[in-house]
């Protein structure tokens, strides 16, 4: 208990933008490993220099803010949400 | 506590040596951590990081005789109740002689009640669409375990998004 009551946010906020960063390469890399190897290959994805830790888990270090690109999410049909006139999801 | 020799390990527990026969005679003691990160509009606008539970892998035994330790000392009674670690497992609960932790219940009565304190008119995180990621371990793949997350999710309006099996690494990106 003492580990999980000593552990910052700011860690558990920057390992969910690790674990998509990685999610990222091995996209670009179509499925493979190979972002692993090479001079610059590994697991780091920069985090500490682009976040820098808040109370309750981090923020940009630039301040920018990204507008996210790609297919909308799939919530199911019948889900609870108010719908905009386009027949997007609001959240 | 005692580590294997190459587990990484946290700075702040002691490291205790002890001597065991046999590995099958050091209890085996597993914990479940859920955490969450709410963001808007993708995880690289950084957001707020939530503790949602931590729970160790225990459940309720009857004690079928008098116990005493070395000293003398009685640790428990006959018919007392008490907690013993055991295994994780989807649905089933086991048996009054070995016990399992079932995540189905985990997830009813700790997991989905706090995402819902969250995500309810008035919570901390009003209109946020949880996306729940499990690691997709082996008691994850139990079928009435699978069957009821799922159902659940869908009844609520959120979205069940595993990862695929030995894959830690990957994650969504959305909320």
């Amino acid at each position: 208990m003492k580990v999980w009551n000593d552990l910052p946010s700011s860690k558990i906020a920057n390992s969910f933008v690790l674990a998509n960063r990685i999610a990222r390469k091995i996209e670009e890399t179509k499925g493979g490993n190979e972002f692993l190897a090479g001079k610059k290959g590994g697991l780091s994805s920069g985090i500490r220099r682009d976040f820098v830790a808040t109370e309750f888990g981090n923020r940009r270090r630039d301040g920018a803010k990204l507008i996210f690109e790609g297919p909308p999410a799939q919530v199911p049909a019948d889900a609870p949400f108010a719908k905009d006139e386009d027949g997007g999801v609001t959240m | 506590m005692i580590f294997r020799r190459t587990a990484k390990k946290f700075d702040a527990l002691p490291k205790n040596i002890a001597r065991a026969y046999h590995r099958c005679h050091i209890s085996k003691t597993m914990g479940i951590a859920v955490v969450a990160m709410a963001f808007d509009e993708t995880l690289n606008n950084g957001g707020t990081a939530i503790k949602l539970a931590f729970q160790r892998a225990q459940s309720a035994k009857i004690a079928q005789k008098l116990t005493k330790d070395k000293k003398g000392n009685v640790l428990r009674k006959k018919g007392d109740v008490y907690l013993v670690d055991c295994n994780v497992t989807g649905s089933g609960e086991g048996t009054s002689k070995g016990p399992k932790f079932p995540l189905m219940a985990f997830f009813e009565t700790t997991v989905f009640p706090e995402i819902e304190k969250l995500v309810k008119k008035g919570g901390r995180f009003e209109g946020y669409t949880p996306v729940i990621q499990g690691d997709n371990a082996g008691p994850h793949n139990d079928a009435t375990f699978s069957r009821y997350v799922t159902d659940h999710c869908k009844n609520v309006g959120w979205l069940w998004e595993p990862q695929g099996p030995q894959m830690p690494h990957s994650s969504f990106e959305r909320r």
